[in-house]
């Protein structure tokens, strides 16, 4: 009776003893993970701040090189080797949006005149006079282009 | 008896190991402190993990991102600001460079060590290396600002006692660009010229960018053109400006000879001599454009008055002659066209001294004038002024002042006859309503327009031809000076000028070209004058900036200057003008 009544006691000390220890070893396991974790954030975190720096700073050397690279007088000598152009004069130059040419109007209208016939059906193409008229007018808008008509203004008419 | 088991057995275990029982005692006390201390532990966990979690979360990063930002803090160095044109361009910046020091007492080899570095450096002395290796001193400079591949070759010589130091280096990567104008640093990089000097609290201590007027591509232009004039007529060297004569903004200005502002210890000094503010010239016949708007402003002056040049001018002693002499009665428009001096002193005269001096003083002629670099120069103006000095002063003699300073003066007459001020810092919260605003009229819109129309003349019928670009209605005054040497006028060396603005009818920019002893060469048939030397330099800049500049040029078949449309016609009949029988003539 005394001996069980003992060892019961034992056994609920020792329990209680291994429990507390177990809370304690697995507190400070959980105090190590944290401290370990908190330690392994701030380096990344230097190593975040000194790749921004260096990033920044490598964008302000890029910035100082492009500057460089793109001086006026590079990119005329540049220009006047590798390209085949020449400066702006006031001659090529636009003087206003009124002295461009008015877009050519299509050589065949888009839209069908109402008082035109109504489209015959596919089955019947259309005679080849008609075609050639039209190209004969293409040829005529070609003469008018080629001889510089065009300087009135609105584009020629086409019949 | 029963409760108390502990009693028992040690009763049982016998009474001299009452030791024991307080071993017992101190242990179970010292578990009560453990459980205690980790009681505070969990407690102070379970705060930080659970009760408090979100908010350590939030705030944490940011106390961690003060305390660990490397330039962050208030002790680190603020990075100097950069220097930008008008369109963004970089101008001036600064770069971390690594430099190169020696501490000697570490220096395991000073003889090999100063042989390698001198191999890596060419223009290091060995012997003044080897000294200052073998020295006591715990720091020596070796080099500042080392490249990145020399660098990498002194770490290739591995000696323990180099070292470098991270320091910012000021790189300009347009070079001679606008180099008078940015000005430089030393080689602590504080700024000791220029815009880098003046606004050096608000580039070092604030580390703010800046924004310039400049445009770099217009200050290209104008340094080849400028450049390619003074080749062309072997001169000692020159200064040209384009300026907003609207809004004041300096577009381009140019000095020559100029230096790269990376090494400006490499070039003269007379190279780093700004001849657009600090130099100060007798700047000639285009003061004939402030004498003549004085005759219309305060003296009721006509395009048809007539001044007598049939014969040099006597005056108190002096003679005034004319360069390309008319020897005859001249209209006001041929005084300007043909550039005549003794025109030019009777106007001076006819409007008197004191509201010559006033009008001159309007323009900016008389004083130092404000502009945002420190390397500005006062114009020289006699003292006392005498009746002598009106007269000569009407045509550019007997008075110096900066090309800065007369181009502000025209900007004043032809602009919109407001106190235009000169500026190099980009405004960009101004707009150029706003300026007008706050600026003060000093020129009536009357004498603009016949100032307008005077220049205009002077390009197509005048001593100005060469600088008209067909389509930008360009208007001028040409100058051609003696320079004074010893109080003597030379005659063999000359301040060639011009001062064109463009368009006429509405002017946005003024161009000043001056030239610094040109000599003739057989394309000018010998001439070295504004006409020959500033005048197509001018004309040049025009034809290539105003595309850039957004000035549309006229439509061809209007601008042709016989179909009566032109600016410059309505003064043609004043040129050869018999006028009425008995006018009143200016002699």
């Amino acid at each position: 009776m005394r001996d069980n009544n003992n060892r019961s006691t034992f056994l609920r000390k020792s329990l209680l003893y291994v429990v507390l220890a177990l809370c304690a070893a697995g507190t400070g396991g959980a105090l190590l993970y944290a401290s370990q974790e908190v330690r392994e954030a701030e380096a990344r975190l230097a190593r975040l701040h000194r790749a921004t720096a260096q990033e920044r700073e490598a964008i302000h050397v890029l910035e100082a090189e492009w500057s460089f690279l793109n001086r006026p007088e590079r990119l005329e000598r540049l220009a006047a080797e590798r390209l085949d152009m020449d400066p702006p004069v006031p001659k090529t130059l636009v003087h206003s949006v009124a002295s461009l040419p008015e877009p050519l109007k299509p050589v065949l209208p888009v839209v069908k005149p109402a008082y035109l016939p109504a489209p015959r059906p596919a089955a019947q193409p259309s005679p080849t006079p008609a075609a050639s008229s039209s190209q004969a007018s293409f040829r005529s808008l070609l003469n008018k282009l080629s001889s510089g008509e065009t300087e009135t203004g609105g584009g020629p008419h086409v019949p | 008896m029963f409760r108390n088991p502990g009693q028992l057995i040690i009763r049982m275990m016998g009474e001299k190991s009452a030791s024991l029982g307080r071993a017992r005692e101190r242990l179970h006390f010292g578990a009560l402190i453990f459980l205690v201390l980790f009681g505070f532990v969990w407690i102070r966990v379970f705060d930080l993990m659970i009760l408090q979690g979100e908010i350590v979360a939030r705030t944490l990063p940011e106390e961690i991102a003060d305390i660990s930002m490397p330039d962050g803090g208030e002790s680190a160095p603020v990075r100097r600001g950069n220097i930008y044109d008008r369109n963004g361009v970089l101008l001036a910046t600064s770069l971390e460079t690594a430099s190169l020091y020696a501490d000697p007492k570490v220096v395991l080899d000073p003889q090999g060590t100063a042989r390698d570095l001198c191999k890596i450096f060419p223009d290091l002395a060995y012997g003044d290396l080897l000294q200052k290796l073998q020295s006591n001193r715990r720091f020596i400079w070796i080099r500042r600002n080392l490249t990145p591949i020399e660098q990498a070759a002194v770490l290739e010589i591995g000696d323990p006692g180099l070292a470098f130091r991270d320091e910012p280096r000021r790189i300009y990567p347009q070079g001679t660009l606008g180099a008078h104008i940015v000005g430089f640093t030393d080689i602590d990089g504080t700024g000791v010229a220029g815009i880098e000097k003046s606004f050096e609290p608000f580039l070092a201590e604030r580390g703010e960018d800046l924004s310039l007027t400049l445009d770099a591509r217009i200050q290209h232009i104008v340094r080849r053109e400028l450049d390619r004039t003074i080749r062309e007529f072997s001169a000692k060297g020159g200064a040209a400006i384009v300026m907003d004569v609207t809004g004041g903004d300096i577009v381009a200005a140019v000095s020559l000879p100029d230096f790269d502002p990376n090494d400006p210890g490499a070039a003269p000094a007379r190279a780093r001599f700004n001849g657009m503010t600090v130099g100060v010239y007798e700047l000639g016949s285009m003061f004939k454009i402030f004498s003549t708007a004085a005759l219309f402003e305060l003296a009721n002056g006509r395009m048809s008055q007539k001044f007598d040049a049939t014969r040099p001018l006597e005056r108190a002693g002096h003679t005034i002659h004319d360069y390309h002499a008319e020897k005859r009665v001249l209209t006001v428009p041929e005084v300007f066209m043909y550039s005549s001096n003794i025109g030019a002193a009777l106007m001076g005269e006819a409007v008197g001294s004191e509201r010559l001096q006033h009008f001159y003083a309007d323009l900016g002629l008389l004083s130092r004038p404000d502009l945002e670099i420190p390397e500005v120069g006062t114009p020289i103006v006699p003292d006392p002024w005498r009746e002598i000095t009106t007269l000569t002063a009407s045509f550019g003699h007997g008075i110096s002042v900066s090309p800065m300073q007369l181009m502000t003066a025209v900007a004043r007459v032809v602009g919109e006859g407001h106190a235009v001020r000169p500026t190099l810092i980009l405004d960009h919260a101004r707009t150029p309503e706003e300026r007008e605003r706050v600026d003060v009229r000093v020129v009536s819109p009357e004498t603009v327009h016949r100032i307008r129309q005077l220049m205009r003349l002077a390009v197509t019928d005048g001593t100005g031809k060469h600088a008209d670009v067909p389509g930008f209605r360009v208007g001028g005054k040409t100058g051609t000076a003696e320079k004074a040497v010893n109080g003597r006028y030379k005659h063999d060396s000359l301040i060639s000028s011009f001062v064109g603005v463009f368009p006429m009818n509405a002017p946005r920019y003024a161009v000043l070209v001056v030239v610094d002893e040109p000599k003739g060469n057989a394309a000018s048939h010998g001439y070295a004058t504004g006409g020959w030397v500033g005048a197509p330099a001018a004309g040049r800049i025009i034809a290539a900036s105003a595309p850039i500049l957004g000035v549309a040029p006229m439509p061809r078949r209007i601008h042709n200057p016989d179909r009566g449309d032109d600016l410059s016609n309505a003064l043609r009949r004043y040129i050869s003008y018999a006028g009425e029988e008995g006018e009143h003539i200016v002699r």
